[in-house]
């Protein structure tokens, strides 16, 4: 019998949330997705920071960043000094209809965001401006309603099209009775009536998107569907305050009258796609997905910051991503999916090759038999044709007033305001350069977002302006400094932070431990820390940072109280199960380290940082082969952990397999820069008189002057001008030296008692803290180190018991 | 000589100079006089306009053959690739640019120090990739070097471009009385 051909519904809900989602199913409220749900995968979809839909649906339906794909934020230049919304032209990348338009499939693409102009593939396209009713701030009449220009291809299908919209004056007060049982009454209340309405438009502006795609999924052949749905993000945005619980401060009146708006938005949504259900077979693929998830329970901010895409806060980090169909695994969860996987996955359904520059990856974890994956350099390097845009919109304002005016009515964007006597002209090319500003700010958080701080901080220096001070950009420029290791411009900032009095002293207390520890302070970032959490005890963020900050000073007990409140909190966040499974893995426990860093990856599949510390910890417990693929993936995730290569050679050593051994031996040839050879030990006088020793042999070395480490050097890139033989490093920071050198490592044993009575003379400590504390100190600093230098793959280690050990053959070869 | 000259490097880093060295040594200059001589540069910028509004529009660079024109880091991003360029890359302190540049317009700075040193630094960083990836020849000369000792340095320059001129008599262009910012800590 001919194999079926493939055949894909997608279906994607802005901002869907499994919370809602598995109460509703539970309640027997949303069975056409939990008919979906039972008889495929489901699993939590990571999404991107900055949270924004436009550049997140251009994310899914390319599988690329925003910095790659160029569109960012909710408005674009309109080429003649004002804005416009967002449109299709500021993409720089193939979407997934461009893909399948070259290979000859059919497409129906419905309402993506953004996709006006709409372009010319192989199938249907209908944008996401095709419904909107609104010319300005002005509402259209239903009976002279054009549809926005360029928002159907082909262009035939448009007038059929257009008379399939609803528009929300067809929406009769009963028809929002569902989701406010007293709406009928309400309606004669005039202040009441405006929520009626946006209630009334958000169901015809979903009402018109779902009526076009069961007319395109009947009357037209296609390989592909994908609708895109805004509305339950906006029903959100305005309602998740009524949602139960009742939040503080919420009046008992609203509280009954809205309280079930949202729920109803769920049940709405289940309600369209039950109908799509029944237009398709059983052997059509269903995926459904969205881009975030949206915070209901005690997550939900209680207030809302008034920058642009200040409602964005309300937006949860995952979403949701079902799949069921022909090959796919029924009743089994996924884990580690992104938005970036959307479209590489899709690709694999149709055996299409997945492009190397992708982001993401495809879930191949979701097939019951999975197939290798093709891949291709790029899909930008094939030149068939994919479809181009049908118009040329840059210029011309056809169209966008009403959809910018539905941005500035979402909260999305400020409006643009002119005051009386104020200079028109001047306070539109500021608002213009403000709007830019900020899509330059999404620009950076999305280089941050994938670790590339150097791009971030060079566009925050542009941008940021002390004359127009946003917090926002000044927190974001200061953490790209500290991540680049600038930490004295990250204090200059500081300073002007201070000065400025723009935020909570708290905050800026974490920003300072942050600095401090850069600069080899761990007592002053100790002490902002401790002020910090005084003034934020139940901040997620707070506490992950002042976790990881423990971390780095060692204080794995404190680490974990941390880590584990933000758990309790927030028990999706990747960072606190991370930093617990360090704190963890510091204090040699590898069964909950394991744990906790197979709940990050969890949380979020893209994380290099917690397979390194995974493999690490399963090297650690003899698990060599499945320590291996976890160092395997961090290589595969193009991560600069060098670290990786050394756990693999040393697997490969441990298990005697010659292959690999010469494999890695050889790539760490390439990319290692070579061996270094360090003396480290407690400070006392058995160091002193080693070090001595070892220059009387004529043997140079770097710090042997400061055995305390007062003036040890920032940072790690001077270790590559180091001329000397040996370089002394306190043992205190034996954690900073840089993983690109091997290392040979001469560890001097000494006496806790003699290390305490040095300290004490060398007139650093008054005589009264020569006691238990400081022996007590001098031993953690011991156990710490010793703990850490057995997790290194990258240290030869020695260790030296008398000072005659250094005039050894073993310790003379050793050291040249 | 068919390659424009480019004289690149980062504002009050001797880009002007280097100008003037090279209207010495006889080699024509792309300017239109906008900007004239002030206290900061007495002898002149030898600037065009047409640079400052390189991203939007290179067209001015297609009547640059065999002539020079000076255009600070990073706008030289902006060149066109398709034409052939020897660049002449001014390098100064970074520590000095920064008191020059304040010097200049008279606004202490002190408190963005860093701010400007870094976005100097990324200025530098990106010129030196757009050079590197089109594989345009450069020459860094270093200021206070070609202040300190101009023949010598000169004599770099006037190999690397392929003059026909004396370095001893384009010394004389380099005026001690300009290295004034110097700083001196």
């Amino acid at each position: 019998m001919e194999k079926k051909k493939r055949k894909v519904l997608l279906v994607g809900w802005d901002a869907c949330d499994w919370k809602l989602c598995d109460q509703l199913m539970a309640e027997g409220h949303m069975p056409a997705f939990k008919s979906i749900v039972d008889r495929g995968v489901r699993g939590k979809i990571a999404t991107l920071d900055p949270p924004l839909s436009p550049m997140l649906w251009t994310s899914m339906a390319t599988g690329v960043r925003p910095y790659k794909h160029g569109v960012l934020g909710f408005v674009e230049s309109n080429g003649k000094g004002g804005i416009m919304p967002i449109s299709s032209q500021g993409r720089k990348v193939d979407a997934f209809w461009n893909m399948f338009t070259k290979e000859g499939l059919k497409s129906n693409v419905v309402a993506w965001w953004p996709s006006n102009p709409v372009e010319s593939i192989n199938g249907v396209m209908v944008s996401n401006r095709f419904h909107l009713e609104k010319d300005g701030n002005k509402v259209l009449d239903a009976e002279d309603w054009p549809i926005a220009p360029a928002s159907v291809y082909p262009e035939s299908l448009a007038e059929s099209l257009a008379e399939l919209r609803v528009h929300p004056q067809d929406i009769s007060g009963h028809l929002v009775t569902p989701f406010v049982p007293r709406a009928v009454e309400l309606n004669k209340k005039e202040s009441e009536e405006t929520k009626l309405k946006i209630i009334a438009k958000f169901l015809a502006h979903s009402s018109s998107v779902h009526a076009v795609t069961t007319e395109l999924l009947d009357t037209t052949e296609w390989d592909i569907t994908a609708v895109y749905h805004d509305a339950m993000d906006h029903f959100c945005h305005a309602f998740m305050k009524f949602h139960p619980p009742k939040m503080e401060g919420m009046s008992e009146e609203a509280f009954e009258l809205y309280s079930g708006v949202v729920r109803g938005a769920y049940v709405w949504h289940d309600m369209m796609l039950q109908r799509l259900l029944s237009q398709i077979d059983e052997d059509t693929t269903v995926i459904i997905c969205s881009d975030h998830g949206f915070h209901s329970d005690h997550l939900r901010p209680k207030f809302l910051p008034n920058v642009p895409s200040g409602p964005a806060i309300e937006h949860a980090p995952y979403g949701v991503f079902v799949a069921a169909g022909p090959g796919i695994k029924k009743g089994e969860h996924i884990y580690g999916a992104s938005i970036l996987d959307i479209t590489p996955t899709l690709l694999t359904l149709f055996d299409l090759p997945v492009g190397r520059d992708m982001d993401g990856k495809p879930l191949m974890e979701m097939y019951e038999d999975p197939k290798p994956v093709k891949y291709i350099d790029s899909w930008q390097n094939d030149e068939r044709f994919g479809g181009e845009l049908v118009a040329d919109f840059k210029g011309e304002d056809a169209g966008n007033e009403a959809a910018l005016q539905q941005l500035i009515d979402l909260g999305y964007i400020n409006d643009l305001q002119i005051e009386k006597g104020e200079d028109a002209e001047q306070v539109s090319k500021e608002y213009f350069q403000n709007t830019m500003r900020e899509n330059n700010f999404y620009l950076a958080k999305s280089y941050a977002s994938n670790g590339k701080y150097e791009e971030c901080l060079e566009i925050m220096l542009e941008i940021e302006d002390r004359n127009n001070p946003d917090f926002r950009y000044l927190i974001e420029t200061i953490n790209a400094a500290i991540k680049t290791k600038r930490f004295a411009l990250a204090e200059e900032y500081l300073e002007y932070f201070n000065k400025m009095e723009l935020f909570a002293p708290s905050y800026l207390d974490i920003l300072q431990a942050k600095v401090q520890l850069g600069l080899n302070n761990p007592r002053l970032a100790f002490k902002a820390l401790e002020r910090a959490t005084k003034n934020y005890p139940d901040s997620i963020e707070v506490l992950v940072d002042m976790g990881q900050l423990l971390n780095a000073l060692r204080e794995s007990d404190r680490a974990m109280v941390a880590f584990g409140k933000a758990i309790e909190k927030d028990p999706d966040n990747p960072h606190a199960h991370l930093g617990y499974g360090v704190a963890a893995k510091s204090m040699e426990d590898y069964e909950t380290a394991l744990e906790y860093f197979l709940n990050a990856i969890d949380c979020i599949y893209h994380f290099p940082l917690a397979h390194l510390h995974l493999g690490e910890t399963l090297a650690l417990m003899k698990e060599y082969e499945t320590a291996k693929r976890s160092f395997e993936v961090v290589i595969a995730m193009k991560s600069p952990f060098i670290k990786a290569y050394r756990w693999l050679y040393d697997l490969a050593e441990i298990t005697e397999n010659e292959e690999e051994i010469k494999k890695y031996k050889a790539l760490l040839d390439t990319i290692s820069q070579g061996t270094k050879t360090v003396i480290t030990g407690l400070p006392g006088e058995k160091l002193v008189r080693i070090l001595e020793s070892l220059s009387e042999q004529g043997i140079s070395i770097f710090g042997k002057d400061d055995l305390l480490g007062e003036n040890f050097p920032q940072g790690n890139e001077w270790y590559d001008d180091v001329n000397e033989e040996l370089i002394y490093v306190p043992m205190s920071m034996l954690g900073s030296i840089p993983e690109r050198y091997s290392y040979r490592l001469l560890f001097v044993n000494d006496n806790h008692d003699d290390v305490a009575m040095y300290i004490n003379e060398m007139g650093k400590l008054r005589k009264a803290t020569y006691n238990q504390n400081l022996l007590e100190a001098i031993k953690k600093q011991e156990e710490v180190s010793r703990v850490w230098m057995s997790q290194q793959p990258n240290l030869d280690i020695v260790y030296l018991n008398r000072t005659e050990d250094v005039n050894t053959d073993l310790i003379q070869a050793f050291i040249s | 000589m068919s390659e424009i000259i480019v004289v690149t490097g980062l504002p009050r880093s001797g880009t002007s100079l280097m100008m003037q060295v090279l209207n010495k040594a006889n080699v024509p200059i792309l300017q239109d006089g906008v900007r004239e001589s002030d206290i900061s540069n007495p002898q002149g910028y030898f600037e065009l306009e047409d640079v400052k509004n390189i991203v939007a529009d290179n067209s001015f660079l297609d009547k640059a053959e065999g002539k020079a024109v000076k255009i600070v880091a990073p706008l030289p991003i902006y060149m066109k690739t398709n034409l052939k360029y020897k660049m002449v890359f001014m390098r100064r302190d970074i520590e000095e640019i920064l008191q020059s540049q304040e010097k200049m317009l008279s606004k202490d700075q002190t408190s963005e120090r860093e701010k400007f040193r870094t976005i100097y630094e990324f200025h530098l960083k990106k010129t030196y990739r757009f050079l590197s990836e089109h594989d345009i020849p450069f020459i860094d000369i270093n200021y206070n070097e070609l202040m300190a000792s101009p023949v010598p340095t000169l004599e770099q320059v006037v190999d690397f471009l392929g003059l026909e001129a004396d370095a001893e008599s384009l010394s004389e262009v380099v005026n001690p009385e300009l290295y004034r910012n110097r700083n001196e800590g």
